[in-house]
């Protein structure tokens, strides 16, 4: 709890480099923990030894579950009801937005092609999701 | 549709059933008609000929009884009447000594009726209760006839029979006359009593013989003409018949066909859905994988020229730098591809939609872009179209965008936004003075990545247009464009709209867009 935990959920190891550096770049040094597919996500956020992280980036296209079955379970399980999720994907489609909001996520954001403006992407995310913005209590638990 | 058909074929079946029925009763009819009528005349014809005969023998009589009787040789065929023995003068002599006797009227018609019978065909007779001669007795129809003249019957007439053959027999009753008296005074007669009746008696079998043969003749006819009437309504009836089965088996076929249709109409629908959605995954999956290598290049070309810059000289950072713009602008040209096919895809809701409000929104939002550019900007109040308000925006987001674009380089740049009906139906367009081009070339300015300009002069990927074509389309409508290289060009657009007054036509304000932070 007291580390302020970045869960990413990402397949793509160029992604996670990058993320990695556009993290480092924006002068973000909060742990970075990164899970390969929906399943291991799944398992990391439901682990009750492990601290919830203060802000996950979830993916749309994962191996075995993909990001929107991720966001449905995490979103019916009390646990992690709450549990601050900005979807970090590639997609532009209006399906995948509906889709993510209607289950519940709290951002949506495109990653960017060009690397400096991804890197910026990042930065504003930090800076908002670490810094600005609030968690609820109990880091995600609906009861508290 | 068969059973109608059906129901149609039944109900003819039940009209030629009762036009068969009718035929029968009306021949039957008239049949029943005719041999009545025929009938009737040859009774006629014998009451005629009994008429006949038996004027003819009162008139024999008449002229025999108006002369007292004639006195004729005496013969062995006519010997002298004893019963004319009280009459004085029953025998006299000629002067040259012939002898001759005197013959009644009853005697003369009697000799007559006896002798030569065989030529008139027809038996008269003339009787009485008190006979003078007993072969002369009446026999038992002429009695019963005798007894109705006592009780005033005028006259009789009767078919009989005599000796097994038909007759048509009639009698009158018959008066004593002065002449008479000569003979009968003697019985105690007076003048208009009744004396007693003649009768005669038509053979029938000549007339029945006639008869026989115009019902056999009359029969046989109309028993023909009914056969020919059955076989012409028969006929009918099949030809009917066949052609309600080929309507019926045309009509089948139609359905058979109509199924067979409306099973490729499925078919190629679910053809087409699966096309769709294969084309959705594929621009799904565009979206997706085309993407992600482009970031990793972009990236990692930066992070080169970041980590490394040291180890670097200029043409190396100059090609790394160069690798960044084109994933970039490979990223642009991959998203306004992905817009492009979005276009053909989901649903439109149609709506009124207030276009100078969104060509002023687009406009602002351009100058905000570009606070440092001043553009003149006219844009007709009020310009209402019917249409999905998605595509119109994409239309004239890209229209004006353009016209922004090309008038970059313009003195004093101006675009305009305005409507005027042409026909029946509103033309809007978007006007600018800025590069124009070149309209031998106007054939590409709608097709996918055509360019008028090289991407030094004004940059773009080509698509804009295109864009602005496929919703244009997509709303039914056309677009075109005017333009003179150096003067401007104008873009024309119509929309198959729901017809109604266009507002706000042909008149212009100025509305400098906001130039302002935003």
């Amino acid at each position: 709890m007291n580390d302020k935990n970045i869960l990413l959920v990402e397949d793509n190891d160029d992604d996670v480099q990058l993320t990695r550096r556009a993290l480092e770049k924006a002068h973000i040094g909060n742990p970075l923990i990164v899970v390969r597919d929906g399943a291991a996500a799944l398992e990391y956020l439901f682990d009750d030894n492990l601290p919830h992280p203060c802000l996950t980036l979830l993916d749309i296209n994962l191996p075995k579950l993909d990001g929107h079955e991720v966001l449905k379970r995490l979103r019916a399980d009390a646990r992690t009801k709450l549990l601050p999720v900005v979807m970090l994907t590639t997609s532009d489609e209006e399906s995948d937005r509906l889709r993510s909001y209607s289950l519940g996520c709290n951002s949506y954001v495109r990653k960017p092609v060009e690397f400096a403006r991804f890197v910026e992407a990042v930065k504003q995310l930090g800076l908002y999701w670490i810094i600005l913005n609030r968690p609820p209590p109990g880091g995600g638990a609906a009861d508290g | 549709m068969p059973r109608s058909v059906h129901t149609h074929l039944t109900r003819l079946r039940h009209y030629f059933r009762l036009a068969l029925t009718g035929w029968t009763v009306v021949l039957a009819g008239l049949l029943v008609w005719s041999l009545t009528v025929a009938h009737n005349t040859t009774f006629e014809l014998a009451r005629k000929e009994a008429f006949a005969n038996f004027n003819k023998d009162q008139a024999f009589r008449f002229w025999a009884a108006g002369h007292g009787g004639v006195y004729v040789p005496v013969t062995a065929q006519t010997p002298r009447n004893p019963r004319l023995s009280h009459i004085p003068e029953r025998d006299i002599t000629t002067p040259s000594g012939r002898e001759l006797t005197l013959m009644n009227p009853a005697y003369m018609v009697r000799q007559l009726n006896e002798e030569y019978a065989d030529l008139f065909g027809v038996r008269g007779h003339i009787t009485s209760e008190k006979l003078m001669r007993p072969e002369n007795a009446p026999d038992p129809w002429e009695r019963k006839a005798l007894a109705a003249f006592g009780r005033g019957e005028k006259e009789m007439m009767e078919v009989a029979e005599i000796e097994g053959q038909p007759f048509l027999r009639f009698m009158r009753p018959m008066f004593i006359k002065q002449g008479c008296l000569k003979c009968h005074a003697f019985q105690g007669y007076k003048s208009g009593e009744l004396r007693g009746g003649v009768s005669v008696a038509v053979p029938l079998a000549p007339y029945l013989e006639q008869e026989r043969r115009f019902v056999a003749t009359t029969v046989f006819s109309y028993l023909a003409v009914w056969g020919l009437g059955l076989y012409g309504i028969r006929f009918g009836w099949q030809r009917l018949r066949r052609d309600h089965e080929e309507i019926e088996r045309a009509g089948a076929e139609i359905q058979a066909l109509n199924r067979g249709l409306e099973r490729r109409v499925k078919e190629r629908t679910a053809e087409l859905d699966a096309a769709n959605q294969e084309l959705e995954a594929f621009a799904y999956s565009v979206s997706h994988d085309l993407r992600a290598p482009l970031r990793s290049i972009s990236g990692f070309s930066t992070a080169v020229l970041e980590d490394y810059a040291d180890r670097l000289d200029d043409n190396g950072r100059d090609y790394l730098e160069r690798i960044d713009r084109n994933t970039a602008k490979l990223g642009v040209l991959i998203d306004d591809i992905l817009s492009l096919s979005r276009l053909t895809r989901g649903e439109m809701h149609f709506q009124p939609v207030d276009l100078s409000a969104t060509v002023t929104e687009i406009l602002s939002a351009l100058a905000a872009e570009a606070p440092e550019r001043e553009v003149e900007t006219r844009i007709s109040p009020g310009v209402v179209a019917h249409g999905d308000p998605r595509l119109l925006r994409v239309i004239l987001d890209n229209l004006l965008r353009n016209a922004w674009k090309f008038t970059s380089r313009a003195s004093r740049p101006r675009i305009e936004f305005s409507v005027e009906r042409r026909g029946d139906q509103p033309v809007y367009s978007v006007r600018d003075n800025g590069a124009g081009f070149d309209m031998s070339y106007a054939d590409n300015l709608f097709a996918p990545f055509k360019r008028m300009h090289s991407a030094e002069e004004f940059p773009g990927s080509g698509i804009g247009l295109a864009t602005v074509q496929r919703a244009v389309r997509r709303h039914g409508g056309r677009v075109w464009a005017e333009s003179v290289p150096g003067e401007g060009a104008v873009f024309h657009f119509t929309l198959a709209e729901a017809p109604g007054p266009v507002q706000g036509a042909g008149e212009f304000v100025s509305a400098e867009p906001e130039q302002g932070d935003m």
